[in-house]
């Protein structure tokens, strides 16, 4: 844990061809190497295993079957050679049959339920009728059906009567539709060309030998057989996941684990008998690597460590790991939310935790709203799961409960309203007077100076990390930089603190001027005039820490409005009964807004206005070359 | 002329600070609202960090709630 990624190391393998399958296992064994491509000149890559796409074929029809199974727990996790065993055996083969037979099945009896529920709508339409259909077929005249909307059922008619030589039956196929039955002469069918202009559609009249009611009737029967049918399956398919998913679900596994070790090895380059590979892993546990590889492998491996600071002099960039307790797991996502730091920068996410928390307690600061926040954020992640944004977002909000708290006492608000009147609106005591808080709506201007300085410090923290990761990397002339920047930022801001506002003696005025204009000098000589331009711009960043007050007061007097508009006072009588619910509704919404528009704005003082004095980020994160196994466990 | 020299030519002018940082956070937060929509279309895991640049523009009205503060002090 510190302000800096875990230091990484670059190690480089070289074995014998005939040991690159044990290499490979012993590296994912190991769990804690990222490998990387080697581009080597005249040696050429690996290529995947022999079986590489026979595996592949079976990971997918493994994967296939247990999309089509109900998931169950294992009991205990498959050794590997167990696993492979059952792969090859008949067992495996039949289950798969068995699961392929059962939900091809189920597929079918789907499939044929959805079509005679289709018919079974088709026949209602025809369901008044009470036509043998089976006696409508004939040589010479044509049986033609059709659905008309309601308001043109008129006008349909006289269009059928029209016809000469037809003769037609209609009756209501639903609410707002008509349905019309015409017989007409075989071959006459361009004599409808009227009857369809008046918005007659035609329907297929369907294939049954007896009335649309007998039809419907043997329909539902054949239904209500293929769900018995369907569910019949559905159990049989139940069965077979409870007996074998666990054991199908470690075969998926161990493929996929046999495909990713085979497909590591394209990263290998060899030769005819011998093979190079190239991995970073955290420098502190190289000893431990290389004696595993020597307890493996003996002397018939060669391992080459280049070291953290030889990458640094290289300008090589490593993977980023950033190593903190589970409890900052939060910060860390923050961290990650914008951008992964290089590996030999400086890790970001101490400082989010610094200087965060303090933003957002200033911005809501009220001691009931940080209560409500703790127990909102618990309730929120009560509620979402692990992988959920909102998980580590709700933990950032229940840590900056307790700085809000604090805020709150300073600010002496609850609810919006002083400790006192707090008590006197719900006690009825009065005059109780604890102590003198700072509150925001009558200290604006103070509120803002203070503001104004934390800003002022923040960008010089910023500027202070610049200059630290600047000399870190040897980049002397952008050291020199980031101290005049360092040095503009406090000395200007000094001077203009003592000629508008008199913060300090008159007398201090022109030395801090005169520091601040060296640091300008300074400015234009490391990064040119160009350098100059970045002036407002940093004194936009400083003055952009008015937020803190702006979004605290906006809170604040809302919480003032509800409790002038809004307070259930006993002198209320009936009106109580909606007084309460819209006073706790009302501070419930505040409270919310509250909390997301200060963590968006604390995140942007921290994104914008802060990280972008030091801060690169655009580092790769750091992925061991290891697999997640849930069904099975290594044997070695 | 007398207007000017009053509380109310004040407050007037504290309101148009106000009122012209808000209209430019309006404008540009217009803009990067649609674009973000366009995002989220496409990628809605991206949501909760084009919030982030979707809060860039309110320094404006910050600016414009400074100058108000400073005229009415």
């Amino acid at each position: 844990m510190g302000l800096r990624p875990v230091k990484m190391a670059k190690v480089r393998l070289i074995g014998l061809k005939s040991n690159l399958e044990r290499t490979i296992g012993a590296l994912e064994s190991y769990g804690g190497i990222e490998i990387r491509k080697v581009h080597a000149k005249g040696l050429d890559n690996i290529r995947a295993f022999a079986g590489h796409d026979e595996t592949i074929a079976k990971m997918l029809r493994a994967e296939a079957m247990l999309s089509r199974m109900q998931p169950t727990q294992a009991k205990a996790r498959m050794g590997e050679k167990e696993t492979s065993e059952f792969l090859k055996s008949k067992e495996f083969r039949e289950i798969l049959e068995r699961i392929e037979k059962t939900a091809s099945e189920i597929e079918g009896a789907e499939g044929e339920i959805a079509n005679l529920q289709d018919m079974k709508a088709r026949l209602r339409k025809f369901s008044n009728f009470g036509i043998d259909f089976g006696k409508l077929a004939s040589s010479s005249v044509e049986i033609v059906a059709g659905i008309v909307p309601a308001g043109k059922g008129e006008a349909a008619r006289k269009a059928i009567e029209a016809i000469p030589d037809c003769s037609f039956a209609q009756k209501p196929a639903s609410k707002n539709t008509t349905m019309f039955i015409v017989a007409l002469a075989k071959g006459r069918d361009q004599q409808l060309e009227n009857v369809l202009k008046t918005g007659f559609e035609r329907v297929t009249i369907p294939q049954i030998g007896s009335t649309p009611q007998k039809a419907i009737k043997s329909t539902e029967c054949a239904i209500a057989e293929l769900e018995a049918r369907k569910a019949a399956l559905e159990k049989e398919l139940g069965k077979i996941s409870a007996q074998f998913y666990p054991k199908v679900a470690a075969c998926h596994e161990l493929l996929g684990i046999q495909a990713g070790k085979s497909n590591a090895a394209s990263a290998f380059a060899g030769s005819l008998h011998s093979f190079i590979v190239e991995g970073y892993l955290p420098e502190g546990k190289f000893a431990r690597f290389s004696q595993e590889m020597r307890d493996e492998f003996g002397e018939r491996i060669e391992i080459i460590k280049i070291s953290a600071q030889e990458l640094e002099r290289r300008h090589e960039e490593a993977p980023t790991l950033l190593e903190h307790p589970k409890i900052l797991g939060p910060f860390e996502f923050m961290t990650k939310f914008v951008s992964i730091p290089k590996s030999n920068e400086i890790d970001p996410t101490m400082i989010f935790l610094l200087f965060f928390p303090i933003f957002y307690g200033m911005m809501v600061g009220d001691v009931i709203y940080g209560l409500v926040s703790f127990i909102l954020a618990r309730w929120i992640m009560s509620k979402v799961t692990p992988d959920n944004i909102l998980k580590p977002i709700s933990l950032v909000w229940m840590w900056s409960a307790i700085p809000t708290i604090i805020f709150g006492f300073i600010f002496d608000e609850f609810l919006g309203v002083s400790h006192t009147e707090i008590v006197a609106r719900f006690t009825g005591a009065e005059h109780v007077v604890l102590y003198h808080g700072l509150e925001r709506i009558h200290n604006i201007e103070l509120l803002l100076g203070i503001t104004i300085i934390v800003g002022v410090i923040t960008i010089a923290s910023g500027f202070g990390l610049g200059l630290v990761n600047a000399l870190s990397h040897g980049n002397r002339k952008h050291a020199i930089a980031k101290g005049a920047w360092l040095g503009l930022t406090l000395f200007g801001s000094a001077a203009v603190g003592t000629m508008a506002y008199s913060v300090f003696p008159a007398q201090f005025l022109t030395p801090f001027t005169a520091v601040a204009a060296l640091c300008v000098a300074v400015i234009i000589w490391a990064e040119g005039f160009m350098g100059i331009i970045e002036i407002p711009s940093v004194m936009g960043n400083i003055l952009s820490f008015a937020r803190i007050i702006a979004v605290g007061l906006v809170g604040a007097i809302i919480a003032t409005i509800l409790n002038d508009m809004a307070f259930p006072s006993l002198d209320k009588g009936a009106l109580l009964i909606l007084l309460i619910p819209l006073y706790i509704a009302g501070h419930l919404m505040n409270a919310g807004l509250a909390m997301f528009e200060s963590l968006i704005q604390g995140a942007r003082l921290n994104y914008v206005e802060f990280y972008s004095k030091f801060f690169e980020g655009g580092g790769r994160e750091f992925s061991p070359f290891k697999f997640e196994r849930k069904y099975t466990k290594s044997d070695t | 002329m007398a207007l000017l020299e009053t509380e109310g030519a004040k407050a007037i002018a504290a309101g148009i600070a106000i009122l012209g940082g808000a209209l430019g956070t309006g404008l540009a937060q217009s803009a990067i609202g649609s674009s973000a929509m366009g995002v989220i279309a496409e990628k809605p895991e991206q949501a909760t960090r084009l919030l982030i640049w979707l809060a860039i523009p309110e320094s404006i009205l910050i600016f414009g709630f400074i100058v108000a503060l400073l005229i009415n002090g």
